[in-house]
């Protein structure tokens, strides 16, 4: 007898080939199926260009205000250098500040200029010359990369007086105190475009065999629950991980926004965002007998979580019982790690307590998952 | 016929059940713990007391007792919805029982270490394999999964490929039926399981197939395996040693196929009529109870 021979380790080995044997399985049959193939990569791909232009297309028409109290050559040439650009409209030049409220609030203009009348005073004095731009931040990213254009113009008119020091731009957002440009979306789409794709993919994993029988032949071989939610976990989550590299590609060199922070620790972010999300897309897909079921939860699923996400509206301004609810939201506090690793370069003990309520997600949901593979009533 | 083919390779002066138990012994030495089937060769495989299962309301099977003997057939007939796939799905583990008791090869498959799930092969009734996949990389992952590695796993591959005449290369999902439910032989017995599980596996598929794969089935039961069936084909139960009769969930025959024709009467000349009597003559007695009550 051999029995006795056995190691701990051995049979380790052994329970690792029999889960990678699942994994090599789960993997073929997604790269096989072409419906899967194409659901795989393309939308990544084709959602972050369409996010990334989407977020910028409207640069090409900002309409604006302005209320010009200086009147003088310095502020006709300062707006001068605005309308060159061809981006910028002049919709409206105001008597008074009071005259924006209007404007805005209609949606006609998406910012107002406000230039004060001692602009070319100060200028010539040598003073500091303040102008206001005031936002649309409802419009938030398209009003981000605006103001951030016209920083840069109002920039390099300064450079252009000379010895004088810079004129400086006050900005103020309406409606969105916290205002979120372009470059603070799109680190966003790393964790969000992965997310409804890896959730789908996980939910429908067991669906898929459930509904074509599959699943209980896969129940009848000595494999594990947990071998089992290893082994459909893994790809997903590789899927996962490919699509967020994929995103984070275009928006390092397509869009060009600089990462600040550690890939390793992005990385390490991404990898406990994805097995929360997986988590719950399997937990879907063990309560789910066919695959239409498993879609229909899984989209039901995803509005409230990219909603209460803080991706498009902060979740500091949502109404307390919500920013509860957002605990459980995986999404976001990936998007918040994503956010701050990308653009502020935080360290790990920056975005530790963004791992807290992704690994309690995770934690809960994957073995809850395994429990339902067997236990769901037929 | 692998494992004949095996047996005949075995020296000629071994006796039969010698043979076997060293085949047991060879295949499941291996295995962490003792296996459980040492201490109770001589006795049944599967036991099956006061076995219920109900949905909801519904009475599925209604307690249901019978013993299965190792090496035997063992077929569980009825009319649809007479509750034979559950029981079949209870046996496998795949389903819990509402009450009763059962044990297969020892332990219930529902509640064992998954370790004692490596002794039983499952062939369910309509095709459960993964159709995208290649015949190869459906019988490579289901080796993988009952733990074959290694050398053995690419022998025990290119044996049943052999074994059941199969193309590794096709594509599973559009093969033949019949080609679909060797595949799943082939499958079911990747592992050589003690005990095979083979749930409607003729259904759909022509009468010469259907008769090369009870010529398999005979050969694996003489080789010691275990064979529960379920079928609705009455002239199948004549190939089984011993056949279960079910209808609305009970269990209404039990015995071999001469004993199960003796307790139909005698106007049964074949199974197929004494299957009929036999679910008739239980469908009047309870229209009679019930109109009696």
């Amino acid at each position: 007898m051999r029995v006795a021979g056995l190691t701990l380790g051995a049979d380790f080995i052994a329970w690792l080939a029999q889960t990678f044997a699942l994994v090599r399985k789960e993997i073929l049959a997604l790269v096989k199926d072409p419906a899967n193939r194409t659901i795989l990569f393309a939308p990544a791909l084709m959602q972050a260009l369409l996010f990334g232009y989407g977020a910028t297309y409207d640069l090409t028409h900002v309409p604006y205000a302005v209320v010009d109290q200086s009147r003088s050559a310095a502020s006709t040439e300062l707006l001068a250098r605005l309308d060159g650009t061809g981006v910028f409209r002049r919709e409206a030049a105001l008597a008074s500040n009071a005259q924006i409220g209007d404007l805005i609030d209609s949606g006609k203009v998406l910012l107002a200029i406000s230039i004060p009348s001692d602009f070319e005073h100060r200028l010539t004095v040598g003073d500091t010359a303040p102008i206001q731009i005031i936002l649309d931040g409802r419009n938030s990213s398209t009003a981000g990369a605006a103001a951030g254009q016209i920083g840069a113009i109002v920039a390099d008119y300064g450079r252009s007086l000379g010895g004088s020091p810079p004129i400086t731009v006050e900005r103020r957002a309406w409606y969105n105190p916290n205002l979120e440009s372009r470059w603070t979306l799109m680190p966003a789409m790393i964790a969000a475009l992965s997310f409804l794709q890896t959730l789908l993919l996980s939910a429908l994993s067991v669906a898929r065999e459930r509904e074509q029988g599959t699943f209980d032949q896969l129940l009848v071989t000595p494999l594990g629950l947990m071998q089992i939610l290893i082994g459909k976990a893994i790809p997903s989550i590789l899927v996962g991980l490919i699509q967020s590299t994929i995103i984070l590609l275009i928006i390092r060199f397509w869009f060009e926004i600089p990462m600040n922070g550690s890939y390793w620790l992005l990385y390490l972010g991404l990898v406990t965002f994805t097995a929360a999300g997986v988590g719950i897309g399997m937990s879907i897909s063990a309560l789910s007998l066919t695959m239409q079921q498993a879609m229909l939860y899984t989209f039901l699923l995803v509005m409230p979580l990219m909603l209460l996400s803080g991706m498009l509206t902060p979740v500091r301004n949502m109404p307390q019982i919500l920013q509860l609810i957002t605990y459980v939201n995986p999404l976001r506090f990936g998007i918040d790690m994503v956010r701050r690793i990308y653009l502020e370069g935080a360290v790990f003990a920056d975005v530790a307590l963004d791992f807290v309520p992704m690994l309690v997600v995770a934690a809960i949901t994957l073995p809850l998952a395994a429990w339902l593979f067997r236990n769901r009533l037929a | 016929m692998l494992l004949l083919r095996e047996h005949e390779n075995e020296p000629a002066q071994a006796a039969d059940d010698a043979n076997t138990n060293k085949e047991d012994g060879d295949r499941y030495g291996t295995a962490e713990t003792a296996s459980p089937s040492a201490g109770e060769r001589d006795g049944p495989v599967i036991v099956v007391r006061d076995l219920v299962r109900k949905f909801g309301d519904f009475t599925a099977v209604a307690s249901t007792s019978f013993d299965v003997q190792r090496g035997e057939i063992f077929g569980l007939l009825g009319p649809n919805g007479a509750g034979k796939t559950t029981t079949f799905r209870m046996l496998c583990g795949l389903l819990p029982a509402t009450s009763g008791h059962l044990e297969v090869a020892g332990v219930d498959l529902r509640t064992a270490r998954a370790k004692a799930r490596a002794r039983i092969g499952y062939v369910s009734q309509k095709f459960a394999l993964y159709g995208n996949l290649s015949v190869r990389e459906n019988l490579e992952f289901f080796a993988g999964a009952y733990g074959l590695r290694g050398e053995r796993k690419r022998e025990r591959v290119k044996a049943v490929i052999a074994q059941f005449d199969l193309d590794a290369s096709a594509q599973s999902g559009i093969l033949p039926v019949g080609y679909k439910q060797r595949l799943a032989m082939a499958a079911g017995l990747l592992h050589e399981p003690d005990i095979l599980f083979l749930d409607e596996p003729t259904s759909g598929i022509d009468p010469l197939a259907r008769r090369a794969f009870w010529r398999t089935i005979t050969s694996l039961a003489q080789g010691g395996v275990t064979i529960i069936i379920t079928t609705h084909f009455m002239e199948e139960a004549e190939y089984c040693d011993r056949i279960a009769i079910q209808d609305a969930g009970e269990l209404l025959a039990l015995g071999t196929p001469a004993e199960v024709r003796e307790q139909a009467g005698d106007d049964a000349s074949d199974m197929n009529e004494a299957f009929i009597a036999i679910v008739e003559q239980n469908r009047a007695r309870q229209t009679n109870e019930k109109v009696a009550a």
